[in-house]
């Protein structure tokens, strides 16, 4: 603080001795940090024309010639409040504060410097820390559910899958904090293992960024923000969460900033008891023991540790440990009413992240980003039989699958303001180890070096245009060019237009081409076969917004978009024996997609309010099959989120609500080698809760309830090749109906 | 005030670390009948022969010894058969409708004709490969000597030509399709054996049923039969339960109830089918394409009908742990003599 008081004191010197020269200045500082702002806009207006412009260096200082002919001057940082003040106005520091409204955001997912989501080329949604709390979400899966454009489905082993615009979770990158999550099971990750207790936004890329995050990215990049600042000398904080449908969460975790350094540990542990449809009827009735459910009992353990420090002014070192650990009984019934033993099957699954960033600012222009993360994820399947009369238990059998990630990412970003570009150069390096019983000479390796760059260019006040290019090399696969270009062209402050295409891919991971998954429910080959997918797509958009200077109580925004996507050699798993449950990873053709998405969202005084839907056609063309289905088939949805909070009572009230048309999907049946369809029927999803806070909001208590409708599950009508049925009807575990539950938080801090 | 935020901190946390999955120990109580194990073994080598009089295994023989049968009964449809614990790829053949033995045949003939092949199974008369060759005509049988084409298994691949059959006796010749390798073998047929077996393989007459075909009711056995419960029909083997076409047997299956609670009176209302196929393999469930062997067994009761008697079964297994595997192969049920 002294320092910066000196710093201070020697600026307004400096600032006497520039007067003389007939150069003004003064410097900006950041209102909660007192820390000073580098690469803040400083615009110089003579009635509405821009006149000149300047920007911040990184002690914040700003400088312009007394003489420059102006009227007033505005200084703008993306998700901070914007000042303005006439010529003349004698002032010599000024202190930014954030915004408060939530329509405008600072976002840094593919982002060459971060900056709000409506200036960049691409399609960006972002959910603060107040709209994931609002959800009451344990994970990730659970906060989609209810959002635009995503669409989720339940495997009782293999977990929960999310897919984006009809791009599955292989085509997905999930990072935290920037780092992709390790560990994939069938190819995509499971997103109920991604818990939001140490999140503090999301964002999401919708649409191809293969360019920057390289393969799995060419349908989406969802990149959770950790929480990792810490501005209290010490906070504690913990959650109880409990929902009637048998899960009962806790987390407790304390920070605590000291002489700069801030430090957090979370930890956590959540149970599900399972749960099964039938289990207080039909099924106990039938059978005495029933012990099969449709979902299974878990449990997780979670801890997190963060260490943050500014070393200097110039760089910055973030230290990360995750771990998770997750325990999924599958328990099965006995064979018949009289069967003494048992073969029930647990999953467990470890996953290890020790990393890091290091932030260096070259100089103004330059700045270095560097990340590391080492990854160990171990998932151990065991057989055991039980004596259910004894309940004693001995192991049959175990398979372990042990994989292992290192993770390198170097980016030099470039601001030149005065020639308005932005570049970004980049390289990755992910390095990829499976160990398991299943896989040819039990291990394989396979590695990808990528380089990148990408530019931003303005060519005129209103028409941005950003191409990029990502060359990598892949130790299993031919070396693959990524290009991008976008276009953004700014109709006014309130209105502009997005224009991108995309040139994305998927390599095969290690499981895809070698592993046998072969378990309980599941019988899925590798196929070293596998040729890289790969995909192109075209997105336009439009984006309209209030003007936020204006800093009115009403805010609205309202964002169309087309994408088209066209997939070839794309990767899926079919039937390769119905007989014996047997699915193989196959190229297995072309896959078109187009979605018409809208999202508005509108906030009115204490009513935020959003209002979504989308229309999405996907057609297939299978290799080698006897018919093809090549129309587009049509599915939609529409979502409804809204949260008013009611002032005098301090509650806040959230409603949440999806629905989703009938979905028709084409799908390969390879037992008579024709396509076939499979249709879902339409659902509704709708949440509702209420949250209060007490003692200075050191302790909130929510209680809501969730699947409102009561949505149990859904049958399939046609062919359905998944990996637990042969053919016709049947029901799929989807979701468990309806529950209320209740969360308590409690914050101390001083 | 820090007291109650540490106590509550305290309190969630212990809420939590006590919930927990409690899993038995469970009171199964069984009913005081017999338990008869078959022993198919692993991969269903053998087939057993079962009495339901005595409650025991009369003969156990292994399911792959042999390939093709004869029965003495020259009225019963299904007179020659081809082993049917192959499934789809194997016991199948094809009608050369030629009569010259000493033809030469090609694989990619057989594989040219793969269409025309059909099974030769007895419970399966609409694909039977043999009869249409085989005329009954005032007691007599009469081959039209055409020259078969036979898939026993994936690779093994012969012909065969039915010169003479009688009451007692049977003459074929059989040999590989190259016409090398040629035996012509005069077998007696037994009239107390449902068939008489004969190996391609060992060139020798092999004993596979009982001495006596009067002396068993079941045949546990792996078997090829038509399933439709795929997206497409097709020859599937099954493991199940054949009931002796020699004895009339009917049989009935009331689901949902256990064995001790089916007694003579609710035996005696039920309706009764003749349907050698009838207990068949749906008893059970595959649960599980694993190395586990893991099947789940339907909630259900037969019943089996031999004149005035009637034997109840439950079935309560189809595997067994043997050392640290679940070895499927071995059905175990409860027998009641009502």
């Amino acid at each position: 603080m002294y320092l910066k008081r000196f710093f201070l004191v020697l600026n307004l010197i400096f600032n006497i001795n520039l007067i003389s020269q007939n150069i003004s200045q003064f410097n900006i500082f950041y209102n909660d940090t007192k820390d000073p702002v580098f690469g803040a806009k400083v615009l110089f207006y003579k009635g509405v024309k821009i006149v000149n412009n300047s920007l911040s260096d990184e002690n914040g200082k700003v400088e312009f010639n007394r003489d420059l002919d102006f009227e007033y001057l505005e200084i703008k940082k993306s998700g901070y409040q914007i000042i303005s003040f006439s010529k003349g106005t004698n002032i010599s520091a000024i202190y930014l504060k954030p915004r408060a409204n939530e329509i405008d955001e600072v976002v840094i997912t593919g982002q060459i410097i971060p900056g709000n989501k409506y200036q960049s080329p691409f399609k960006l949604k972002f959910y603060s820390k107040e709209e994931i709390e609002s959800k009451n979400s344990v994970n990730l899966a659970d906060f989609l559910q209810t959002e635009n454009n995503f669409q989720i489905t339940q495997d009782a082993v293999l977990g929960t899958k999310v897919s984006l615009n009809g791009m599955n979770g292989q085509d997905l990158k999930i990072l935290i904090d920037g780092i992709p999550v390790a560990g994939r099971l069938n190819g995509t990750v499971d997103f109920s293992q991604i818990l939001l207790n140490n999140i503090e936004r999301i964002e999401v890329v919708d649409g191809p960024l293969s360019v920057i995050y390289g393969t799995n990215s060419s349908g989406g990049v969802i990149n959770l923000i950790s929480k990792s600042k810490v501005k209290e000398d010490i906070a504690v904080n913990a959650n109880l969460f409990a929902e009637s449908v048998g899960q009962i969460n806790f987390n407790g975790s304390i920070s605590t900033n000291k002489k700069g350094n801030q430090i957090r540990l979370e930890f956590g542990r959540n149970v599900f008891l399972g749960w099964d449809q039938f289990a207080d009827s039909l099924k106990k009735t039938i059978k005495p023991l029933w012990r099969d459910e449709d979902w299974n009992p878990k449990e997780q353990y979670f801890a997190n540790f963060s260490f943050y420090r500014a070393l200097n002014k110039k760089s910055k070192l973030h230290l990360k440990f995750n771990g998770f650990w997750e325990d999924i009984l599958n328990k099965q019934d006995p064979a018949s009413a009289y069967s003494e033993n048992v073969i029930d099957d647990q999953y467990k699954t470890s996953r290890i992240n020790i990393g890091g960033t290091f932030d260096y600012k070259i100089n103004n222009e330059f700045e270095l980003l560097q990340s590391a993360n080492f990854t160990t994820f171990i998932r151990t399947t065991s057989y055991y039989s039980q004596n259910l009369t004894t309940a004693k238990r001995s192991l049959l059998n175990q398979v372990d699958e042990n994989f292992y990630n290192f993770f390198y990412r170097a980016i030099l970003r470039q601001d030149a303001f005065k020639t308005k570009v932005k570049v970004l150069y980049g390289m990755d390096l992910n390095l990829d180890m499976l160990q398991a019983q299943k896989i040819l000479n039990q291990t394989k390796a396979l590695y990808e070096v990528g380089f990148f760059s990408m530019v931003n260019l303005q060519l005129n006040e209103q028409l941005f245009f950003q191409p990029g290019l990502r060359f990598a090399n892949n130790s299993l696969f031919p070396s693959t060019l990524a290009p991008t270009f976008n276009l953004r062209y700014d109709f006014s402050q309130k209105a502009s237009a997005r224009l991108s295409y995309s040139h994305g891919y998927r390599n095969p991971e290690i499981k895809e081409l070698f592993f046998n998954f072969v378990d309980n429910n599941h019988n899925i080959q590798g196929n070293q076969n596998l040729q890289t997918e790969e995909n192109d797509n075209v997105q336009l958009g439009f984006d309209i917004k209030s003007n936020k200077e204006e800093d009115k109580p009403h805010s609205y925004s309202t964002s169309f978009t087309l994408s088209l996507i066209s997939k070839t050699n794309a990767i899926e798993i079919v039937p390769v024996d119905v007989s014996k449950n047997e699915f193989q990873y196959q190229n297995i053709g072309k896959y078109n997609s187009m979605v018409f998405s809208l999202d508005n969202r509108m906030k009115i005084n204490n009513i935020m309010f959003g209002l979504g839907g989308n229309i999405s056609g996907f057609s297939r063309f299978y290799n080698n099959t006897a018919n093809q289905i090549s129309q587009f088939l049509f599915n939609g949805s529409v979502n409804l989120n809204c949260t008013y909070t009611y002032k005098p009572w301090s509650t806040k009230f959230t409603f949440l609500s999806k629905f989703y048309t009938t979905n028709t999907i084409s799908v390969l049946n390879i037992t008579n080698n024709r396509v076939e369809t499979s249709e879902f029927p339409s659902y509704i999803m709708t949440d509702f809760n209420a949250s209060r806070n007490f003692f200075d909001k050191k302790l909130s208590v929510t209680i809501g309830v969730k699947n409102i409708f009561n949505v149990k599950n859904l049958s399939v009508l046609g062919y359905n090749g998944n990996f637990h049925s042969a053919a016709g009807s049947n029901e799929v575990n989807f979701l468990w109906g309806r529950s209320i539950f209740t969360t308590i938080n409690l914050n101390l801090s001083k | 005030m820090k007291l109650k935020y540490n106590s509550l901190i305290f309190f969630i946390l212990s809420l939590n670390s006590c919930i927990k999955v409690i899993d038995g120990p469970i009171d199964i109580q069984k009913p005081n009948f017999t338990a008869i194990e078959i022993p198919l073994t692993k991969d269903y080598s053998q087939k057993v022969y079962y009495s339901l009089a005595t409650k025991s295994i009369v003969k156990t023989t292994n399911t792959y010894s042999w390939d093709i049968a004869f029965t003495s009964d020259l009225t019963r449809k299904g007179k020659v058969l081809l082993n049917y614990a192959y499934g789809e790829t194997g016991g199948k053949g094809m009608n050369t409708l030629n009569t010259d033995f000493d033809s030469i045949y090609t694989a990619s003939n057989i594989e040219a004709n793969a269409l025309k092949f059909k099974y030769a199974n007895f419970y399966d008369i609409n694909s039977n490969l043999f009869d249409n060759s085989l005329s009954y005509i005032n007691n007599e049988l009469t081959s039209n000597q055409n020259v078969f084409i036979l898939v026993l298994e994936p690779g093994r691949v012969i012909k065969v030509q039915i010169l003479q059959y009688t009451k007692t006796n049977v003459v074929f010749r059989h040999g590989k399709i190259d016409n090398t390798d040629t035996v012509t073998v005069s077998m007696p047929l037994n009239p107390n054996n449902n068939y008489n077996y004969y190996s391609f393989k060992n060139k020798n007459i092999v004993s596979v049923e009982p001495s006596s075909n009067t002396s068993w009711d079941i045949e546990f056995t792996k078997y090829t039969t038509l399933l439709t419960e795929f997206n497409s029909t097709r020859y599937y083997a099954v493991t199940g339960a054949i009931l002796n076409p020699s004895k009339s047997l009917e049989y009935t299956m009331i689901n949902n109830i256990n064995i001790d609670n089916v007694d003579i009176a609710k035996a005696s209302i039920q309706s009764y089918k003749l349907d050698l196929l009838g207990i068949g393999y749906s008893w059970k469930k595959f649960s599980s394409p694993s190395s586990d062997g893991f099947y789940t067994i339907e909630p259900r009761t037969y019943i089996v009908k031999e004149g005035p008697t009637f034997y109840s079964i439950q079935f309560t297994e189809f595997s067994k742990l043997i050392g640290t595997t679940m070895e499927k192969g071995y059905p175990q049920f409860l027998q009641n003599n009502l």
